[in-house]
């Protein structure tokens, strides 16, 4: 929304929309809780296809894939112990603003970055 | 409106009174976009104008633009609360449409300050009452105070600052809030953290200050001044050298004050950077006018302390 553009550049998605989906954690992905409550997350990496192609091509066997790890702060470990594949991200943003006194938006743009990095990494998908 | 359901948005010599659920989305020098949860609800842009100005001028342009974009902007002739709202500018009032987007609006003239504003409502087909929500935001619109001060009120920050200093950075990220001011060779930085308590949990107010707030080379201790919770700090007693570059204005000098609110879990800063010494009634002035918006507080309540 604003001034109408020479081109149509549309969203592909409305925030509104975002914000109604359901983060749910990939089935692969284990959690190990350390002594100061942070999570570290343990997630398998698979070897870049063409890294795999190259491998094959020289005769050997394909790597296994290697355990990726991330580590998560207090304020991202709140907001994973929330991801529980039934609520969506606005009630997420909901919770994590209330439990931290946070503005709605800031609260907003502090879960959606999180989400969307844990989405590239593939530990989330959206539903 | 009713005062507990409305907060007070004020930027760069604008403000006015909006719903308590509408958020700036997009924040400029002299440029918001105002969001509610249905999507953007309202876009402000203004600057000072020199010479004669006119309105509908203005609007020919605007709507000639317009047209090259696809889209119809016509006059409008705004409803009689909004000209009661607006009786202290000079206005045009407009209307547009494009595809599924549509919104009305004014272009304003304030005589006394000679500021233009362009002002619209974002009204898609099927959303109804930006109209009526946009007389009460127009009734309380503001382009200029008496005084001369400039008042800023965004997100749950409000300061009141001395006048002359000009708005050069800000920056409004998750748990991270920066304004930076300039007037002649002084600088003014207001900064706000959240959340306090995670940002507090393993170092005290004088460690985090020196780490994670990025002052480090100053030493920082309890303030004498402010209230306890606050922590002042100076640059590091450094050689002969330094002190002698500092003492010509080869060196900025800082001076900074960081604070903590507890029941508001956040925490507060201000840094005056100059050239030579500060006067330290400068850091008394913007730590006076400096703080955190009250939840639901009535409109116009704007002095934190």
């Amino acid at each position: 929304m604003g001034w109408p553009r020479k081109t149509g550049h549309r969203a592909l998605i409305t925030r509104d929309d975002a914000l109604g989906c359901t983060p749910v954690k990939n089935r692969h992905v284990r959690e190990s809780h350390q002594e100061s409550g942070e999570i570290v997350v343990h997630y398998p990496v698979a070897v870049h296809p063409w890294v795999a192609r190259l491998v094959r091509f020289l005769g050997k066997e394909a790597a296994a894939p290697r355990d990726g790890k991330l580590q998560l702060d207090a304020l991202g470990t709140a907001v994973w112990d929330m991801i529980d594949g039934e609520r969506s991200l606005r009630r997420i943003v909901a919770a994590f603003a209330a439990s931290h006194q946070l503005e709605p938006r800031e609260a907003e743009i502090a879960v959606t970055q999180f989400v969307r990095e844990l989405g590239r990494r593939g530990l989330v998908g959206l539903h | 409106m009713n005062p507990a359901n409305v907060k007070e948005i004020a930027w760069n010599g604008i403000r006015f009174v909006a719903p308590a659920a509408w958020e700036p989305g997009r924040i400029g020098l002299r440029h918001l976009v105002i969001e509610s949860e249905a999507g953007p609800a309202m876009e402000i842009k203004w600057g000072p104008v020199k010479g004669r100005f006119s309105p509908r001028a203005h609007l020919r342009r605007l709507s000639r633009l317009m047209r090259a974009r696809g889209a119809a902007l016509r006059e409008w002739a705004p409803p009689k609360d909004w000209l009661q709202a607006l009786a202290r500018f000079e206005s045009a009032g407009f209307a547009w449409e494009a595809g599924g987007e549509a919104a009305v609006g004014a272009i304003l003239h304030c005589p006394a300050c000679r500021t233009a504003s362009l002002i619209q409502f974002f009204q898609p087909p099927g959303r109804s009452g930006a109209v009526r929500q946009a007389a009460a935001v127009l009734a309380s619109l503001q382009d200029h105070r008496g005084d001369g001060r400039v008042a800023w009120a965004i997100y749950d920050i409000l300061a009141l600052l001395p006048s002359g200093f000009v708005l050069v950075r800000h920056l409004f990220e998750a748990g991270r809030f920066f304004l930076e001011f300039r007037a002649r060779r002084r600088t003014i930085g207001l900064f706000r953290w959240a959340p306090a308590a995670t940002l507090l949990r393993d170092r005290d107010l004088s460690c985090f200050a020196e780490t994670v707030a990025g002052l480090n080379g100053m030493e920082f201790q309890a303030s004498a001044v402010a209230d306890p919770s606050a922590v002042e700090g100076r640059e590091r007693a450094a050689g002969s050298g330094r002190r002698l570059a500092s003492y010509l204005g080869l060196r900025p000098v800082r001076t900074a004050r960081i604070w903590h609110v507890p029941d508001r879990n956040r925490i507060l800063g201000i840094v005056v950077t100059g050239r030579f010494a500060i006067d330290p009634a400068l850091m008394e002035t913007v730590w006076g006018g400096y703080g955190l918006a009250q939840e639901n507080r009535p409109p116009g309540a704007h002095h934190p302390r």
